[in-house]
Order: C-alpha cells, then structure tokens, then sequence
C-alpha cells in the first residue's frame, strides 16, 4: 500500500513539477512583456526550479530510496507544486480579481507577484530538505550492511 | 560522532518537511477560501423598492424641473439663451441614468466585486466627469462663469461647496481597496475585510456617491423651476 501510494505522488510530483514550471514561465512572460523588461530579470525565479530539476535527475539516477521512497517528501512537494499550479491558474483564468479585468492582458500580476516570496521560500526548502535525506541515505546504506553483516556473524 | 550529525541532520530536515507542508497546506487552502469568497455575491435589500427604482424617481423629478420652463410662455427677466442652456444641462446629466448601461448596471439583483467596481467605473466617468465637471462646474466659476446670469451668481458659491464636496468624496479611494481582493495570505488592515464586506460596504458607498449626485441635481432643478416659473 504505501509502496503504490508513494509511486502515485512521485509520478503526480514530478507531473506537477512540470505543470508549475510551464504556468510560470507563462506568467512571467506575459509580465515582462507588459512590463517591457528583459526576462534575465526574474531569472532568479527560475533558479530553484533548476536546482530541483537537477536534484529530482541525481535522486533518479543515484536511486537514492531515502528521497524517492519519502512518502512524506512526495506528499509535501505535491502539495507545493500544487499549490504553485492553483495561483497561476487563478492569475489567468479568474476574472473575479478585479485586477485582471482592469489590463488587456486578461490576467492578474499582482496577485502573482504577491505568492513569489512563498514560491522561492518552498522551492528553496525541497532543495535543501531534499539534500539532508541524501545524506542519510548514505549513513543508511552503511548502518544496513553493518547490521546485515552483524547478522550473518551472529547467524554463524 | 559521524552518525550524531546524520542524525540531526535528519531531524532538521524532516522539521523542515513538516514546516513545509503546513506552509504549502496553508496556502493551498487559503487560495480555495479565498476563491469561494471572491465569488460571494452580495444582494441589496428590497424591501423600500430598489435602488434603481428609488434613483429614477429622482430622475425623473429633475426631468419635470428642469422641463418646466418654456421659451412660450417664460416671461420672466433671464435670457432665453441662459435658460436653454441649463435646461440642456439638465437633460444631458438626467440622460447618463437614463442610459441602457446604467440600467443594466443598477437593476442587477446580486453584485459581485467587479459589479460594484463597473458601477463606481460609471459613476465616475458618466456623472462627475462629464454631468458635474463638464456640465455643472463652470456655472459656479466665480470669474468667467459659463452662463451670466445675476441670479444664478447668488447661488454659485453655495454650488461650488456642494460640487467640491462631490469631487472630493473618496470615490478613488473605494475603487482603489476594491482593487485589493487578491490579497489572499496573512491577515494586515486591507485584508481584515473580508471580501464580502468589501463589496457590501463599496456597492453601498457607490450607491449613495450616485444619491449625493442626484440630490445636488434635484435642489439645482427646484431652484431652476423657481426661475422658469418666473419667482
């Protein structure tokens, strides 16, 4: 059961991922279009996208268990590209927001602007809790073979 | 030691987790909430008849004033071109409520925000710009009045106070905290107000700037129906 829970979030975490980086890239666009600034600008936006792009690639690659196999870990970066994923839609498509009937754009930056502090501050967090659980996947490994060897001595 | 600092390691980073879930939980709810009360509508109560019926009473007391004089019969000391003017005047303020867009935007049952914010939108641009800027606040210009008539110089700085007082009521002010309902995180003064609230309490302010509007007309008109009556 929590082997099949915990490849449906990682399959729905990495499908979100996605889904939160394209509807941002979209909305930043369309904001520096408006706003006729140069995209390296918010550049800095991007940049815990491709830190986790490139964690999600060594955590794949290395088949570290103690990130990949974190229920928890897969639930809560479900829940934050979720999150991410909601306020963009509702940036574009919800015409309730007064601000985004005022524009031609048809889309409300400012409350897009407003989640950016909390879309680094969770993006930067999965990096870094991401990493601490690499390190105890080693210490794992090590604690595994020590206590199966301990094992066999003992068995013997 | 190695395993100590692993193991705190993994307790920071599992704190960090929880943390981070609680933040996105938060979020992602508070945007559901938010969403649902965005979308609340606030219905103005009809028991005293509508706004939009009580408005166009109004309405057309001012149409009956100001249609009171006649170029006919008026035998009194003003100049016939003096009171066709205002009586034009009048006509062109009374025709901004009388107009289609107003109907549709005054007789609606419920109101959303962006209902109020269109309503405040018109008010603006329909009677203060063009009935009360443009229209009225030249006939108060104590130095080049638009029409120079000695009887209507007595009452023109009573005007100008009341027309100022029209243009300096917060109308911005209104529409710009409407503007404020995508605040949806961490409670600070401008979004204490619940989203309902501020619709409810912007729909009654816009609807007593239009009130205020129309009882300056209606006390200029009776004045008017004075003079076209010859007193």
């Amino acid at each position: 059961m929590k082997k099949i829970l915990n490849g449906l979030f990682y399959f729905l975490q990495l499908m979100l991922f996605i889904g939160a980086f394209a509807l941002t890239l979209m909305v930043m666009i369309q904001m520096n279009r408006r706003l006729e600034k140069s995209f390296m600008t918010t550049i800095n936006v991007f940049v815990p996208f491709a830190i986790l792009l490139v964690l999600f690639m060594v955590n794949m690659i290395f088949n570290q268990k103690t990130v990949r196999g974190n229920l928890f870990y897969n639930l809560t970066s479900c829940l934050v590209f979720g999150t991410i994923v909601v306020v963009a839609l509702r940036a574009m498509l919800d015409h309730r927001l007064i601000l985004s009937t005022l524009n031609s754009y048809h889309m409300d930056f400012n409350f897009f602007a407003n989640f950016l502090p909390f879309l680094k501050i969770m993006l930067y967090s999965l990096c870094v809790v991401n990493v601490l659980l690499m390190f105890h996947l080693k210490e794992d490994k090590g604690k595994d073979k020590g206590e199966s060897s301990k094992g066999e001595k003992h068995t013997a | 030691m190695k395993a100590f600092f692993v193991e705190y390691l993994h307790i920071i980073g599992t704190t960090l987790l929880g943390l981070l879930f609680g933040l996105s939980f938060f979020l992602l709810f508070l945007n559901f909430y938010h969403y649902k009360e965005v979308h609340t509508t606030y219905k103005p109560s009809t028991d005293s008849g509508t706004n939009y019926d009580s408005i166009m009473n109004e309405v057309a007391a001012i149409k009956a004033n100001a249609d009171t004089y006649s170029q006919a019969t008026y035998q009194g000391p003003e100049e016939t071109f003096d009171m066709l003017n205002l009586q034009t005047k009048f006509h062109f303020c009374t025709d901004a409520f009388e107009d289609e867009e107003f109907k549709k935007l005054m007789a609606k049952e419920e109101y959303n925000i962006n209902d109020v914010y269109e309503l405040a939108s018109y008010y603006q641009n329909e009677v203060l710009n063009d009935c009360i800027v443009i229209q009225m606040y030249g006939l108060a210009n104590e130095e080049s009045p638009s029409i120079k008539s000695a009887r209507l110089q007595e009452i023109a700085p009573f005007l100008k106070v009341e027309m100022d007082q029209l243009l300096s009521g917060g109308l911005v002010y209104v529409k710009n905290n409407m503007k404020n309902n995508d605040i949806f995180y961490f409670s600070n003064d401008d979004s204490k107000t619940s989203v309902f609230e501020l619709t409810k309490n912007s729909y009654l302010e816009v609807v007593n700037y239009y009130r205020r509007s129309l009882a300056f007309l209606k006390n200029f008109s009776e004045w008017y129906k004075k003079i076209a009556q010859g007193g």
